[in-house]
């Protein structure tokens, strides 16, 4: 199949393959992937049903992971939880990199006030720590799924407009936007063709460092009781829940937490290696 | 007449104040004429290009007036101009290596041009940049059509863009310093390559260059510019058997020689365009120059037929005192 790929693709997938950083946390992110994708084949129990007389179990042959105060199976919870997660993070940095790169990049072809008011505004969102602007919006607009996916995309959103401003600010100044004017190209043929393909690298990486983040956010924010509802399984929301047996019964937060860890991590790692392999100076 | 070009000015409003970056340029080109338009970096020849194309940058303040196949194209609605570029009127940048699209195949981008303009088929696009590859001796048209422009040469990059700029038959094609950023081997190919294809077209070409030997090689008719202004325009032959112009005389002694001899610079550097000197404005670097050249701006006038020259102590004296300067 890579014979297919024109040489510069294949180079580039040959360095990516080559890269530590990717190899790692390309593995995890494609484990945390299919868990989320797979939870209802291979979670062993219903993650919303516990069984009371199980109640606080540690690790045993039954539950590998334990189960918590109502008796559910911690693994399944898990389970399912990497699929909210999943959710919730995709779902929320897609909307703020397709909204962030046309805010951006339209601001940043169309310059002028527009550019200057839209450059304000998300500095002022930018003003605010990371979590308090998705804690202000989730406070405001209630807890819930959907809610944690518009809170966590909000802020979010701002990061990516800058990215893609700044990005398509150099690629505007290339020499083939011009010559793409001096062949007749429209605006919008030029803006869709030539500044936003060749601004999105940047995106890319930032916008896998954002799906760690994210997750994240969403964990705190159902840590805090302001995400995912019960009894829908959520890490964050998972050990929020542990708080009570924090020393007597640890398995209970342990495991959604090293979940949680690892899959940040995972993350983490692609981008930094992605980061490693789009960064144009390493080019050549 | 294809394109007449009457007191075109140019300015910039900027903080150090207002750039005159063409001052009252007149000039006209023929239907398969090539004018060189030679000047230094500044003179305001690229400026001269972009105008004409409609490309200068939006805070540019454009006065006087740009005829083309008689449509007045300083007051042109956007939208039209939009279809007389890559069309009638076409470009070659200086810069090969970023003047393509990275994302886009040649084959894409030239087949793009194609059906911006004209109504037809994708293979009827295809053809036509096969043809044109060859027509610019790309070794192996097909192959380059499918490959990305980095997988490509400087040199080649330039030929296809000299084809894409030549595939819809322009009227007018303005080269803007197109071997300037080319190794010198590779210079000539493509100056003869544009020679010989000059030929073939039925298009005007406006030829812009800071190099007088480039401009022999391709001109029929040069004209020197020298900050914002033109100083002298003639036939090619009488530029560099008769040049009058005490600034081309000095373009003309500063080209190295293949026969030896002293290569004399010309003293001073280009003056700013912000506040240029007064009267001529190459009176401080001229060696002519007397106190009428410091006060009044000399006017281009036609010294022998079509051989124009802005001197005051050039014009009406015929061949001038200068010429056994050669």
């Amino acid at each position: 199949m890579l014979m297919e790929l024109d040489p510069s693709t294949r180079r580039t997938l040959r360095r990516a393959l080559r890269n530590r950083n990717i190899r790692v946390g390309g593995v995890i992110v494609a484990a945390f992937v299919l868990m989320g994708l797979l939870a209802p084949f291979i979670a062993p129990y219903d993650p919303t049903k516990g069984n009371l007389r199980d109640s606080l179990l540690p690790p045993c042959p039954k539950y590998p992971f334990g189960t918590d105060f109502a008796g559910r199976d911690i693994l399944s919870r898990v389970i399912w939880g990497a699929r909210t997660s999943l959710i919730v993070s995709t779902v929320s940095v897609f909307i703020a990199v397709v909204a962030g790169i046309l805010v951006g990049g339209l601001s940043a072809y169309v310059g002028g006030w527009i550019d200057e008011v839209v450059t304000r505004i998300v500095d002022v969102m930018l003003s605010f720590p990371d979590i308090l602007l998705a804690l202000f919006v989730a406070a405001i607009v209630g807890p819930g799924l959907e809610n944690v996916i518009v809170a966590v995309a909000l802020y979010n959103f701002p990061q990516f407009v800058r990215i893609m401003r700044g990005s398509a600010l150099q690629v505007k100044e290339m020499e083939y936007v011009e010559a793409a004017r001096a062949i007749g190209e429209s605006n919008a043929s030029i803006f869709a063709r030539y500044l936003l393909p060749n601004s999105l690298a940047p995106i890319v990486v930032h916008a896998t460092l954002r799906t760690a983040a994210s997750i994240l956010t969403a964990a705190g924010l159902s840590f805090l009781g302001l995400g995912v509802q019960p009894p829908i399984p959520e890490w964050g929301q998972m050990m929020s829940d542990a708080r009570t047996y924090l020393v007597t019964a640890p398995h209970v937060w342990v495991f959604p937490g090293i979940a949680l860890f690892i899959t940040v991590l995972g993350f983490n790692l692609l981008g930094d290696g992605l980061n490693d392999v789009l960064n144009p100076k390493m080019e050549v | 007449m294809l394109l007449e070009v009457n007191d075109l000015r140019v300015s910039y409003h900027t903080d150090e104040g207002v750039v005159r970056a063409v001052d009252g340029i007149t000039l006209s080109l023929d239907r398969r004429e090539t004018l060189a338009v030679v000047g230094e970096s500044g003179s305001g020849k690229s400026t001269l290009a972009l105008a004409v194309i409609g490309l200068l940058p939006k805070t540019a303040r454009v006065e006087g007036s740009i005829r083309f196949l008689d449509r007045e194209l300083t007051t042109l609605r956007e939208e039209e101009f939009r279809r007389l570029r890559g069309d009638r009127i076409t470009i070659v940048f200086q810069e090969p290596m970023t003047a393509l699209n990275p994302v886009f195949t040649i084959g894409r981008f030239m087949r793009d041009i194609y059906l911006t303009h004209r109504e037809g088929s994708e293979e009827e696009a295809l053809s036509l940049a096969r043809e044109w590859l060859s027509k610019v001796k790309v070794p192996g048209p097909e192959k380059v059509l499918n490959s990305y422009p980095h997988e490509l040469s400087g040199g080649m990059r330039q030929r296809v863009l000299i084809a894409s700029s030549l595939m819809l038959e322009p009227d007018l094609v303005i080269m803007d310093e197109p071997t300037s950023a080319l190794d010198v081997s590779v210079q000539a190919q493509i100056l003869r390559l544009i020679a010989e294809l000059k030929s073939q077209v039925d298009a005007s070409f406006i030829f812009i260059t800071h190099n007088l030997g480039v401009a022999a090689a391709v001109g029929d008719r040069v004209a020197v510019m020298y900050a914002g202004k033109v100083v002298e325009t003639a036939s090619k032959r009488e530029i560099f058997s008769n040049p009058l112009h005490p600034y081309t005389k000095g373009l003309l002694k500063a080209v190295p020689k293949v026969s030896g001899g002293e290569v004399e610079p010309i003293p001073g550097t280009v003056p700013s365009l912000v506040n240029p000197p007064s009267g001529c404005r190459f009176h401080p670097r001229c060696p002519l120059a007397d106190g009428r050249c410091a006060e009044e701006e000399p006017a281009l006038t036609e010294v022998e037929p079509g051989h124009w020259v802005a001197c005051h102590r050039v014009s009406g004296m015929g061949s001038g005192p200068g010429t056994g300067g050669e």
